[in-house]
C-alpha cells in the first residue's frame, strides 16, 4: 500500500514536472511572438503616420486655395498616385480578361462584376462568350417606361465585354441581354444583378421631382456637377430623381480631393481634375463611366472652374498666379499633353474695373486678385468665348487673345474697350451679372452673321432696389454690326431661386432648355439645387429639388447636363489598355 | 512492475489531458482547398464608432463633421478585415450570404445588411455585393450580442463542393 501511494506521488511529481515545463516554453515562445508583433505593429503605426502626416500637408496644399509646400512634392503625389491608379487598374483589367478567357461563362450565366475598380458603385461590366457571332442588346428596367435604359451595341463578336449602366442603388435590377445571331431568333435571358445602397454623399439627400409634361420630357439621364466640399462627386439621375449612376470618389484617397471643374463629354468619358484651383500643380484626368482612367494630363496652373473640350484640345481655365487668379485660358493638346496656347486675359480685359463699388450694400466679393473670376471657356470655331464673373463680362476673342466682342454692361469700362462692346437692340433687353456657362448654340435663325448663345444670368446687382433674381437668357449677337438681342428668358423677377453662384443654361436636343439654380433659403439656412427643364414658351416640364440633410455635404450644384448614358463611342472598355500618363519627368519637362 | 505501472499511468494522465484541451481549439482551414482563400489581418471589437472628419467648404473653411455610429443595445461591432483572393479563373463569386461568424454554441452571424459607415470611419470598406475576381482588401462588420464577443468566435464561409472555409478569430 505504501509502496503504491509513493509511486502514484511520483508520478504525479513528474506530470506536474512535465506540464510546467511546457508551460514555461509555450510562454516564452508566445511572449516574444507577442513582442515581434509590437515591435512590428509600432513600427507599422510611425510608418503610417508619418506618411500620412506628409501626406495630409501636401494634400491640403493640393486642395487649398493657395499652394503651401513644396510644387516637386505635390507633383511627386500626383504622379504616383496616378501611377497606383492605372496600374492597380490594369491588374484588374487582366483578372477580367482571364476570366473571359477561361471560357466558363455564357449568354445563360456570365460573369458580372459589379463597380470592377470601385469607383462607380451603380456600374457593371459583363462578360461572357457565344458560340457564334452575336449582336448584343441591353434593357435595364425602370421604375417607368421613361426611366428604362435601351441600347444595342454594334459590334458583332464572340467574346462580349459589356458595359451595364443605369442601376438602381441597393437593389437587384432587372437586367435583360439580347443575343442576336444572323439568321436565328434572338435570345433573351434576364440577370438579376444586386448593387450596393447609395454612397454616403448621395444618400444624405432630399431628392423631390415633378414630371409635369412626361411627353415633352428629354430622354436621359441629369447628370450633376455636385459639390462644393472635398467630397465632390459625379452623379446622374433619372427622370424620378433616383441616381442611377455615379463616381464615388471618396473610396479613392487621390480622387477624393477632386474638385467640381468636370466635363461629362457627352458621356462619352469624363474629365475630370485634381490639384490646385488656383495657380499650381494640377492633373485632368479623363475616366470612363466606370471609373477606368484613360488619359491624364499635368498642368502647372491649375484648374478651377471649366474643362471645354473640343477635337484634340481642351481648354481650361487657370491662374497666372495666386496674385492674379482666374484670368488664364490654356489649351492642353490631348495627344502629346503640351500647352500650345496661353492667354491671359490681363491683358485683353481691363483689370482695375470694380463693378461692385457703385452698390456697397452688395457683399463685395470682388478682389484684386480675383478681380476675373473667369468660369467658362468656349470655343467657337477659331475663337474664344469666355465668361468673367467678377467683370460681368462675356468677351470674344482669337486664340490670340484679340479681341473680337465683348458682351457686357459698358459702366465703367475705359473708352478703348468701349468699341468692342456690343450694342443692344430689340425690346425687352437687359444685361447679365456674374453669369455663368455661357453656350454657343446651333444656328437658329440661319443668318451667318448671327451667333445665339445661351447663359445663365445670376443676376446680381442688376439694379439696386430690385428683387434679386437668376434667370437663364437667350441673346442672339450680330458680329457684324456688333449688336446683341435678347431672344429669350426664363425666371426672370422670381426671388425665391435666386442664385448668387454657379448656374446653367442648356437648350437640350428637342428644343426645351434645361436650367440649374442654387438658391439659399435663409430661413431654413439651407442651400439647394433646383434643376428646371422649360419649353420655349416657358412651360415646365420637369423640377428638382436636391438638398443635403448632412452638414458634411453643405450643397452645391455647379451645372447640369441631359445625356444618354450609353455613347455609341464609349463602348468599348479598353480592358488590358493601359492609361495614357502625360506628366513631365522628374526635372519638370 | 511498478516500473510499467509508473510508466502507463503517466501515459494515460498524458493522453487525457491532451484530449481535454484541444477541444475548444479552432483549426484555420487550409486556404489552398479553396478558390476563394481568405486571410484575416485584423479584428476588433467596438463599442460603437467616433469620428471627426474636417471637410473643407466651397470658401476654404474647414468644417468638422462627427460621425457616430451605434450598434442596438447590448450588441457591439466585430470588424474583421480581410483579404478574400480568388485563386483560380471560373467558379462562382464569392457571396457574403455564405459568410458568417459562429459562436462556441453554434450560433451564426451575418455581415450586416449595410455596413457603408465603416467608409466615415477611415475603414477601407468591402463592397456588399459579390466578389467576383481578384483580390480584395478591406473591412466588414458584424453586430453580435457583447457576450458572444468574449468567446471564442470563427469566420466561416460555405464554399458548397469545396467544404466550409474556417478561421478563427483571435
Amino acid at each position: 500500500m505504501r509502496g503504491a501511494l509513493r509511486i502514484l506521488l511520483r508520478t504525479i511529481a513528474v506530470i506536474l514536472t512535465i506540464c510546467l515545463s511546457c508551460v514555461v516554453l509555450t510562454g516564452c515562445f508566445t511572449g516574444s511572438l507577442l513582442l515581434v508583433d509590437l515591435i512590428r505593429e509600432r513600427g507599422g503605426s510611425y510608418y503610417e503616420k508619418l506618411s500620412d502626416r506628409v501626406y495630409d500637408k501636401i494634400r491640403q496644399t493640393i486642395v487649398g486655395r493657395a499652394p503651401i509646400g513644396d510644387a516637386a512634392a505635390q507633383l511627386d503625389y500626383l504622379n504616383r498616385s496616378l501611377n497606383e491608379m492605372r496600374d492597380a487598374q490594369l491588374q484588374t483589367d487582366e483578372m477580367l480578361l482571364a476570366e473571359l478567357d477561361s471560357s466558363a461563362y455564357t449568354l445563360e450565366e456570365p460573369l458580372i462584376v459589379v463597380n470592377p475598380y470601385g469607383l462607380a458603385p451603380l456600374s457593371a461590366v459583363m462578360l461572357f462568350q457565344t458560340e457564334q457571332p452575336s449582336r448584343i442588346g441591353i434593357h435595364i428596367a425602370g421604375d417607368t417606361p421613361l426611366t428604362e435604359v435601351d441600347y444595342d451595341f454594334s459590334e458583332v463578336t464572340t467574346c462580349h465585354i459589356i458595359p451595364v449602366y443605369g442601376l438602381y442603388a441597393g437593389r437587384e435590377n432587372v437586367v435583360t441581354v439580347t443575343a442576336t445571331e444572323e439568321g436565328n431568333a434572338p435570345r433573351k435571358v434576364t440577370h438579376m444583378v444586386q448593387t450596393d445602397p447609395l454612397p454616403d454623399f448621395l444618400a444624405h439627400e432630399d431628392v423631390r421631382t415633378e414630371l409635369v409634361d412626361e411627353a415633352a420630357y428629354q430622354p436621359g439621364f441629369t447628370f450633376t456637377y455636385q459639390g462644393n466640399n472635398v467630397q465632390v462627386s459625379k452623379a446622374a439621375l433619372d427622370a424620378n430623381g433616383y441616381y442611377r449612376w455615379c463616381l464615388d470618389m471618396k473610396v479613392n484617397e487621390f480622387l477624393r480631393y477632386a474638385n467640381y471643374a468636370a466635363n461629362y463629354n457627352g458621356a462619352n468619358s469624363v474629365f475630370l481634375c485634381v490639384g490646385n484651383r488656383y495657380h499650381g500643380v494640377a492633373g485632368i484626368l479623363e475616366v470612363n463611366l466606370l471609373g477606368k482612367l484613360l488619359n491624364a494630363w499635368y498642368s502647372p496652373y491649375g484648374v478651377h472652374h471649366d474643362i471645354e473640350v473640343t477635337g484634340d484640345t481642351l481648354w481650361v481655365t487657370g491662374s497666372v498666379s495666386n496674385e492674379n487668379r482666374e484670368s488664364l485660358v490654356y489649351a492642353l493638346d490631348r495627344k502629346t499633353g503640351e500647352i500650345t496656347a496661353e492667354i491671359d486675359y490681363t491683358n485683353v480685359l481691363q483689370r482695375y474695373r470694380n463693378q461692385t463699388q457703385h452698390y456697397p450694400e452688395i457683399d463685395n466679393f470682388y478682389s484684386f486678385e480675383d478681380w476675373c473670376h473667369m468660369n467658362t471657356v468656349a470655343a467657337h470655331g477659331d475663337s474664344l468665348i469666355i465668361s468673367s464673373r467678377h467683370q460681368s463680362t462675356m468677351a470674344c476673342s482669337d486664340q490670340q487673345g484679340n479681341l473680337k466682342w465683348m458682351l457686357c454692361d459698358p459702366q465703367d469700362y475705359f473708352p478703348s474697350f468701349q468699341r468692342y462692346i456690343l450694342k443692344p437692340v430689340g425690346d425687352g433687353f437687359t444685361y447679365f451679372y456674374t453669369q455663368h456657362a455661357p453656350e454657343v448654340l446651333p444656328d437658329q435663325d440661319g443668318d451667318p452673321d448671327t451667333l445665339d448663345i445661351l447663359l445663365f444670368d445670376n443676376g446680381d446687382f442688376r439694379v439696386p432696389d430690385a428683387q434679386k433674381a437668376s434667370r437663364m437668357v437667350q441673346y442672339r449677337i450680330n458680329e457684324r454690326a456688333m449688336t446683341v438681342e435678347q431672344i429669350w428668358s426664363y425666371g426672370d423677377g422670381v426671388n425665391e431661386t435666386y442664385s448668387y453662384r454657379h448656374g446653367d443654361a442648356d437648350l437640350l436636343p428637342n428644343g426645351n432648355r434645361l436650367g440649374s439654380f442654387e438658391p439659399y433659403d435663409e430661413k431654413a439656412d439651407l442651400r439647394y439645387a433646383y434643376g428646371v427643364e422649360v419649353n420655349a414658351e416657358g412651360d415646365v416640364v420637369w423640377e428638382c429639388w436636391r438638398a443635403s440633410t448632412d452638414p458634411a455635404h453643405w450643397y452645391g450644384e455647379y451645372r447640369l447636363e441631359r445625356l444618354e448614358i450609353y455613347a455609341d463611342s464609349a463602348n468599348d472598355l479598353l480592358l488590358g489598355v493601359p492609361a495614357t500618363l502625360f506628366m513631365p519627368e522628374e526635372d519638370g519637362k | 512492475m511498478k516500473r510499467w505501472m509508473c510508466v502507463a499511468l503517466l501515459l494515460a494522465v498524458i493522453m487525457g489531458l491532451t484530449a481535454c484541451g484541444g477541444g475548444k481549439e479552432v483549426k484555420d482551414s487550409d486556404q489552398s482547398r479553396f478558390t476563394w482563400q481568405i486571410e484575416l489581418r485584423n479584428s476588433e471589437v467596438k463599442a460603437s464608432l467616433h469620428t471627426d472628419e474636417g471637410v473643407q467648404q466651397y470658401d476654404g473653411e474647414v468644417l468638422n463633421v462627427a460621425h457616430d455610429n451605434a450598434p442596438s443595445e447590448g450588441n457591439v461591432f466585430l470588424i474583421l478585415t480581410l483579404t478574400i483572393n480568388k485563386s483560380a479563373v471560373g467558379g462562382g463569386g464569392f457571396d457574403w450570404t455564405k459568410l458568417s461568424v459562429r459562436d462556441e454554441k453554434g450560433n451564426a452571424f451575418p455581415r450586416m445588411a449595410d455596413d457603408s459607415f465603416l467608409s466615415s470611419h477611415t475603414y477601407h470598406r468591402l463592397q456588399g455585393t459579390k466578389l467576383q475576381i481578384g483580390e480584395s482588401k478591406g473591412s466588414i462588420c458584424f453586430e453580435i450580442p457583447e457576450g458572444v464577443s468574449k468567446g471564442h468566435l470563427r469566420l466561416e464561409y460555405d464554399a458548397g463542393d469545396e467544404g466550409v472555409n474556417t478561421i478563427a478569430i483571435q
